[in-house]
């Protein structure tokens, strides 16, 4: 089994009162790609922050290729792990190709100039995601799904191993979601590494290829969807009542409120 | 014929190189190209002496000065405006934005109340102005220990504390005005916010001059950052940026530029505001681009204003104000295509 790419170990925070992670451990290698799921204020987006270096955890530790967290600068975290949030709109009306450009952004020369390589690297990633035609047209202008496109590529882009995504199919239609996740599949069989939130177990279940629950702050599951994404643990997951249902070779969630007195 | 984006940075050089040799002919003497030539040849050692020496007494002694003051205020307020909207995400901020222009005016009018010396009311303008922003973070970073980490104090309070610094900065600039002696130091007062390069000194421009140029070239270079630094927070870090370290230090270099702008020729608007924007409809919203051709913008707004106010009418015009007018009508003329960029 290959080395994992990321690992977080007994990871806890407190923010006031509120714990909002308690004694969490993941590790992502290469190939995994793996949905996120737990309901609103479970911590998921806490503990992709923190993955991230972006909030310090009261107790526990994070490695990136063996390496402690604290020990990188923000370049070289960033050479291992790319964020993707959500598609958004900036506040200048950059072009797709200024988007995807960013990634590069810390290693440019004396007046912003890309090197050879960086340029290699923008037009690389513009190509995969097919947005090459599109390199020219304001960010702003483009479809939810073609600005997450977009966002992805900007994380191609900084050549990193690892994905980290905060819920980027969430405001996409079927059609883009399953083009994201087709993706995401691709990239993941590549040797990447991706962890995804996702309010919707039905993703988790037909594309991804590890589920991690997180349930008040804590993993309640980690392992294969149609392991861990039982009726049981949606139920405990998002307090409603849940059925799987059955349709050929695919699952689907059914969820109805649970009745006050239970 | 529709120019390419790489085309604008060295038309724009160019109109800043006529502009500049434009401002050396207007005035209330005015001399001619040849002349300048003739005076300019002869300042660096290429022609004989003009047969008459006054034209060069006034390219050199009352001109040059004034275009090069010019050329800095204008490319060091264009400069920080266009670093201000990148870090603060908003296409509306000026320097005046954390109380910089209010801080330096008021620094500026305690020392015409206290008759300071010039070497003094240079310090106090830019102490006002340094004074605001300071005041504008501190108050930002006091409401912003949410474990995030001090330094980082987010936009929002950011902008929390420019309102406080500029409300309290401009009360005291009032207090200033009511204090000061209504014959001689108020007209000196309301002067100076109206803005002028009629009193910029030279010893004053090779003071001030170098600071302002050293902060302008600081906001060049740091505007490979400023694309990044417009998204969010999170996404900058990831992109591998140190993000409060950056906001600070382009916060710093434009509080610095646009206050000293202040000590050099009193308070001159706008020009931080809408340079930006044309520059934006010229090159698109990328910094790198953005930035030179903003700064050889204003460069060239403000030896065109500053010709303007030499020689409109008899007596000369404050710069502010005619900086204000052309600001709006500019702002008006460009404004329907600004909003067509945006979508």
């Amino acid at each position: 089994m290959s080395a994992p790419l990321i690992e977080a170990r007994g990871l806890s925070l407190r923010l006031g009162a509120r714990r909002v992670m308690r004694n969490i451990s993941l590790d992502l290698g290469p190939g995994d790609c793996a949905a996120l799921l737990g309901a609103n204020g479970a911590g998921k987006t806490t503990l992709l922050r923190t993955l991230l270096g972006f909030v310090r955890p009261g107790s526990g530790e994070v490695r990136l290729d063996g390496r402690l967290l604290e020990a990188l600068g923000r370049r070289a975290i960033a050479r291992r792990v790319a964020y993707v949030p959500q598609a958004h709109v900036p506040s200048f009306p950059y072009t797709v190709r200024e988007i995807v450009c960013m990634a590069r952004a810390p290693a440019s020369g004396w007046g912003g100039r890309l090197g050879a390589a960086d340029e290699a690297a923008v037009s690389g990633a513009l190509a995969r995601l097919g947005l090459t035609g599109f390199a020219e047209r304001s960010y702003a202008g483009l479809s939810g799904g073609e600005r997450q496109a977009v966002l992805v590529a900007r994380a191609l882009a900084q050549d990193a191993q690892v994905l980290l995504m905060d819920e980027p199919a969430a405001s996409l239609d079927v059609g883009q979601q399953a083009r994201l996740m087709g993706l995401l599949g691709e990239l993941a069989r590549e040797g990447r590494a991706i962890l995804m939130s996702t309010h919707q177990p039905e993703l988790a279940l037909r594309w991804f290829n590890r589920a991690v629950l997180l349930h008040q702050g804590e993993v309640l599951a980690d392992g294969p969807p149609r392991e861990v994404l039982t009726p049981g643990a949606l139920s405990k997951l998002y307090a409603v009542d849940v059925r799987l249902v059955e349709a050929g070779e695919e699952l689907f969630v059914s969820a109805s409120p649970r009745s006050p007195d239970e | 014929m529709k120019l390419t984006r790489r085309a604008i940075l060295p038309l724009c050089g160019v109109l800043l190189v006529a502009a500049a040799f434009g401002g050396l002919c207007v005035g209330r003497y005015p001399l001619s190209v040849l002349e300048v030539l003739q005076a300019l040849g002869h300042g660096v050692g290429l022609c004989p002496a003009p047969a008459d020496a006054t034209s060069g007494l006034i390219v050199f002694a009352e001109r040059i000065p004034r275009v090069i003051a010019a050329m800095l205020i204008g490319a060091g307020l264009s400069l920080s405006g266009g670093a201000y909207q990148s870090v603060f995400r908003n296409p509306l901020v000026s320097p005046a934005f954390l109380g910089v222009l209010a801080g330096a005016g008021f620094g500026a009018a305690l020392a015409v109340v206290i008759a300071a010396p010039p070497a003094l009311r240079l310090v106090l303008t830019f102490a006002g102005g340094a004074a605001a922003v300071g005041l504008g973070v501190a108050v930002a970073r006091a409401f912003g220990r949410d474990g995030r980490g001090i330094g980082d104090p987010g936009i929002l309070l950011l902008v929390f504390g420019g309102l406080v610094s500029t409300a309290l900065f401009t009360a005291l600039l009032s207090i200033m005005k009511f204090v000061a002696d209504p014959l001689n130091q108020l007209p000196d007062i309301v002067f100076w916010l109206l803005g002028s390069l009629a009193a910029v000194q030279p010893h004053e421009l090779w003071l001030v001059g170098p600071i302002i140029a050293a902060g302008s070239a600081v906001l060049l270079h740091l505007s490979r950052y400023l694309d990044a630094l417009a998204l969010s927070d999170d996404e900058a870090r990831s992109l591998g940026l140190p993000v409060g370290r950056l906001r600070l230090a382009v916060i710093a270099a434009a509080t610095v530029t646009s206050a000293l702008t202040v000590a050099l020729a009193g308070v001159i608007g706008w020009v931080g505001l809408i340079v930006p924007h044309i520059a934006r409809l010229l090159v698109g919203p990328s910094h790198r681009r953005l930035m030179p051709v903003a700064a050889c913008i204003g460069a060239a707004f403000m030896i065109v204003t500053d010709g303007f106010a030499r020689t409109l009418t008899p007596s000369e015009i404050p710069l502010g104000v005619i900086s204000d007018l052309l600001g709006v009508v500019i702002f008006l003329a460009v404004l329907p295509r600004i909003r067509r960029g945006w979508v």
